[in-house]
């Protein structure tokens, strides 16, 4: 290499490298001396924090358009573990603001995580005491900060076994809800379980400039922000005033009431009773509240309407008759003599009656209940005819309703028993006990609720809550409709007995409900007392109206009611005749209370106590 | 031009200690910051005496013995790089290391030195043949190789040290332009393919250039199909990034675009630096407000944490170390008679000084977020090891300068 190639390459090589090292110092200079004084500014009396922002979960309406839930803002402490986790004095202050042992805060919650920056949740939905306190301590906890997250409101407090709850998602759950992580609130029972994911939304979050004491400083505070996407509504089939009505007869019984409208499946009522009032669940509920639900012996959790599974009594003879008449069993002019009591083999069945109900034919044997036509009838059926008379209106499966933890009920058939007690291990006896809604027969309010409309109606369909789910980003809705419908393969003929029968439960002059008479809401019924080893009977009743033109059914179960028609029939009866009238005479009803709770509370989300 | 002092060179040795000495300085502070102790700071000063011994001792070998076990070096190195993949520690899903007792090893650090030995021993025996297509390639090859296994990792910022350190050497080397164009090209077409009317200027702008230098039409023809190829396949490399490593890019284009993510490294880097502004906050006091935001403090970003306390003033020192540094680096390499001293001289320098720029570029958001620490500085065990190790051989060939 020449000398002068060499000095053109060594100028090159330091004329490169002035001139990067010229580009870092003008960089430097733009930053460090010409913004320093206001970087300066930043960094002192300013932090940056990046916040998660929660979603509000979608809300829930009423038919009529009210909301049974919504969210309204509560206070979250968060805590940055890297702050807190070494300073012991902070830590034991967050537990006195707090009512929390510091330990507990220190062991659970930051040591996890101690070395990061990232918030993490220390309470949610601080009360109002907690806050004023944790006001005073502040300045000394500059780690933990308050931050204004959505949590479940519920303006009227109704059917919370139907809506369900929310609660941080469990370790074990994360595998079966992809895309949360641990700390995320998910639908636990109910409505908020099932719709979930619509419900859900989608987390934004922002990155903000706090000051010393971790409030994001005034002006320019937020530096970046991604919105959350709020969740999905659901609109449900539901009528609030109804269901109040339906809570209120409840108090003080154990017991439930469903309500359908029979020309959709639409429930409009769902009511279980013990209740507990779900604001409880909205933020962290205490240890002490969820062992007191858990272990509470009248189980105030369990949605009765759905989960519960009772013997039906005798509020399924409709179901046998039609069956006894289509499959030619009986015929229609079929009648018995009922003494007040049935022998069968070595043993007497009694009838409900003592003194009998002398000539039944097959429309008073509804009418009345009598017990002995239709042990004579379970004996013609057999125990796979009385399965399959069930099973057409589907006993003994979940309806499908949107509900958690359906019961199936159970119907039993010939090779139920064959498997239960072998194939010589039981009688006729058996049936007959079957034939009138007791022994081994169980069914749910809801089956029941389904099956009144369908007597009425002549098709069986499926109950459900939620019939759309509307989206408020996008303003669309969604119908649902792939409920199943079920025409029964009855002709009019014979549904017309069950129909008759069930008028006659109401109107006939030995009728077993006739005090639900009322001239101008003509409904027509089934009383229903399923014998109880551990109380008094349980009363049912399921009914549906107006007879000519069948809008709604409703099924009521008081637990220990002793009769049917003395607990059960002023219950049902007085929450189909509401949803009737509702129907008939709109303008008596205030429809939409109020047109949109949540926004009133968002604009008092900034008021601090 | 000042020559070489007679036993070493002073102004080196003074850019070195500076260097060492602001790194530990750093170290300590974030380490003070961390909560960790004098975790960082210690270690810095473990392997910094390492190093040294490793340094002296590279000094006092031979350069003529090291210049015959380039290649067996280079040969153990790319072993090492195959082994690590089999039977290496993965940390941050890339499998790196290897694990002895508490210590970890980087054998893609090392793999720099071998490189760079073997490289220049190539380029130093083939003198005549500079201008031949095969010395070209086999140089490609003998840096492909250990760059590819690095790549697999997979390890994107220091396997980004391999082409560079090549080129370097190349243009020193004296090779001709048009395989350095072979190099350039294809990352030029890669850079301004999205935006098209800038890809066609380069284009133009290459073609008048090369028909005055180059002067050859098939070599033409070649690189501006390499361009044009290249230009037409980068949306198809793109898709095949991770998806880490796409926001980087774009933050780095687009900062506004993801606030919350790549970017609150470079925010918060920005903000200490700036913050720090002509003198600095003191020495322990930038840590009680901004370095507890900034992420990787001891590592990547240390830079800014030392820039926050020490102000433009210290950063200037920083600056003016490294930039010292390299004048004296191309300085040996133009005075060493022999040219694989010569090679080895411009060949450290070229690496360090392109890994510090790299480092402080993106500390200041000229740069997308690479992870590469600032040599020297930085804490990290192997990062400093293979810096000092090279920087060994740098005072050798200055030691050496008039050997032939």
């Amino acid at each position: 290499m020449t000398k002068r190639s060499e000095n053109i390459r060594f100028f090159s090589f330091i004329a490169f490298g002035v001139l990067t090292f010229s580009l870092l110092i003008y960089r430097l200079v733009q930053l460090q001396v010409v913004q320093g004084p206001e970087f300066r500014e930043k960094s002192e009396s300013n932090r940056i924090r990046f916040v998660e922002l929660l979603a509000p979960r979608g809300v829930m309406r009423d038919r009529n358009g009210n909301l049974l839930v919504s969210n309204r803002p509560s206070y979250t402490c968060y805590g940055i573990p890297r702050d807190l986790y070494h300073d012991s004095l902070a830590t034991g202050l967050l537990g006195v603001a707090l009512a929390e042992n510091p330990a507990d805060i220190r062991d659970k919650i930051l040591k996890p995580v101690k070395s990061t920056y990232r918030p993490q949740r220390i309470r949610r939905d601080m009360p109002y005491t907690l806050l004023a306190r944790f006001e005073e301590l502040r300045d000394q906890i500059p780690g933990a900060y308050l931050e204004i997250e959505p949590k479940r409101f519920f303006p009227y407090g109704v059917a919370p076994h139907l809506i369900g709850y929310v609660a941080e998602v469990a370790e074990s759950e994360l595998a079966t809800f992809p895309g949360l992580q641990s700390g995320d609130l998910v639908g636990k029972r109910g409505l908020e379980r099932l719709y979930d994911k619509d419900l859900r939304g989608i987390k934004g979050s922002k990155l903000s400039v706090v000051d010393v004491y971790g409030q994001e400083v005034e002006t320019g505070g937020e530096i970046g922000r991604i919105e959350p996407v709020p969740g999905n509504e659901l609109w449900t089939t539901l009528d609030i005033g109804a269901q109040l009505l339906a809570e209120s007869l409840l108090v003080g019984n154990i017991g439930s009431v469903v309500a359908m409208d029979v020309r959709t499946g639409g429930v409009v009522v769902m009511a279980s009773s013990p209740s507990y009032d779900p604001d409880i669940f909205a933020g962290s509920i205490s240890a002490f509240h969820w062992n007191a639900l858990l272990t509470d012996p009248e189980k105030p959790m369990l949605n009765r309407a759905v989960q519960t599974m009772y013997p039906p009594g005798s509020t399924i003879k409709p179901a046998l008759l039609v069956e006894g008449l289509a499959s030619g069993a009986i015929s229609p002019s079929w009648s018995v003599s009922c003494p007040g009591s049935f022998t069968f083999g070595n043993r007497t069945f009694k009838c409900w009656k003592k003194g009998g109900h002398g000539h039944i034919d097959c429309i008073q044997s509804v009418a009345q209940s009598c017990d002995v036509f239709y042990y004579k009838l379970g004996l013609q059926l057999g125990a796979d005819g009385i399965h399959r008379a069930m099973s057409r209106f589907h006993f003994g499966s979940p309806t499908g309703v949107d509900q958690t933890s359906e019961a199936a009920g159970l119907i039993p058939s010939e090779e139920y028993y064959n498997k239960r007690y072998g194939p010589r291990g039981w009688t006729k006896g058996f049936i007959v006990s079957v034939a009138i809604g007791q022994g081994e027969m169980l069914t749910t309010p809801i089956q029941l609720a389904a099956f009144a409309g369908a007597i009425a109606t002549g098709v069986w369909r499926q109950p459900h809550v939620v019939d759309g789910i509307y989206d408020p980003n996008n303003r669309t809705l969604t119908k649902r409709a792939d409920y199943v419908i079920d025409t029964l393969d009855l002709t009019p003929e014979i549904l017309r007995y069950g129909q008759f029968g069930m008028e006659q439960v109401v109107w006939g002059p030995s009728g077993t409900a006739r005090r639900q008479q009322n001239d101008s809401l003509k409904i027509a019924g089934k009383t229903g007392t399923a014998q109880n080893a551990h109380g008094d009977d349980h009363g049912w009743f399921i009914c549906y109206g107006p007879i000519d033109n069948p809008m709604y059914s409703c099924c009521a179960l008081i637990e220990f009611g002793k009769s049917g028609s003395g607990a059960g029939a002023p219950v049902a009866g007085e929450v189909l005749r509401d949803l009737i009238r509702r129907e008939i005479y709109p303008d008596l009803y205030k429809k939409r209370v109020k047109e949109d709770e949540e926004s009133e509370d968002v604009a008092h989300a900034g008021d601090l106590p | 031009m000042k020559q070489p002092g007679r036993f070493s060179d002073l102004w080196l040795l003074l850019s070195i200690l500076v260097l060492l000495g602001i790194g530990l300085l750093s170290n300590f502070s974030t380490s003070y910051a961390d909560g960790t102790g004098l975790y960082y700071f210690q270690r810095q000063f473990f392997w910094i005496g390492i190093g040294t011994a490793l340094a002296l001792g590279i000094l006092s070998i031979p350069l003529r013995i090291i210049e015959m076990l380039a290649y067996i070096i280079y040969g153990l190195s790319v072993a090492s790089l195959i082994l690590v993949l089999a039977i290496g520690v993965t940390h941050k899903g890339a499998t790196s290391w290897f694990q002895f007792g508490t210590v970890q090893l980087q054998p893609a650090e090392f793999a720099k030195v071998a490189t760079l030995l073997a490289l220049a021993r190539f380029l130093a025996e083939n003198p005549r043949s500079l201008d031949r297509m095969w010395v070209f390639l086999a140089a490609c090859l003998m840096v492909i190789v250990p760059m590819g296994l690095i790549l697999v990792q997979p390890d994107l910022g220091t396997a980004l040290i391999f082409p560079v350190m090549l080129f370097v050497m190349l243009i020193w080397a004296g090779v001709a332009p048009q395989y350095l164009l072979l190099l350039v090209m294809p990352p030029a077409a890669v850079l301004t393919s999205w935006f098209v009317p800038l890809h066609i200027t380069v284009l133009v702008a290459f073609i008048v250039l090369a028909v005055f230098t180059i002067r050859r039409i098939p070599w033409i023809a070649l690189l501006t199909g390499l361009y044009l190829g290249f230009g037409a396949l980068t949306p198809k490399l793109w898709n095949k990034l991770e998806p880490h490593q796409q926001r980087r890019i774009t933050t780095f284009l687009d900062p506004e675009a993801d606030p919350l993510g790549a970017a609150y490294q470079l925010i918060q880097s920005k903000i200490a630096v700036g913050s720090g502004g002509v003198s600095g906050k003191g020495f322990l006091n930038g840590t009680q407000t901004q370095l507890r935001f900034l992420p990787e403090g001891h590592n990547d970003f240390i830079f800014s944490a030392f820039a926050e306390e020490w102000g433009f003033i210290g950063a200037l020192v920083v600056i003016f170390a490294f930039f010292l540094f390299f004048y004296r680096g191309v300085v040996i390499a133009t005075k060493c008679h022999s040219p694989f001293y010569s090679l080895i001289a411009i060949g450290v320098t070229g690496t360090i000084i392109f890994q510090a720029l790299t480092n402080l570029l993106m500390t200041v958001g000229f740069l997308p977020v690479t992870g590469l620490p600032l040599p020297l500085v930085s804490y990290g065990g192997s990062s400093m090891l293979v810096s000092l190790a090279m920087i060994g051989l740098l005072f050798s060939t200055a030691l050496r300068w008039r050997e032939y």
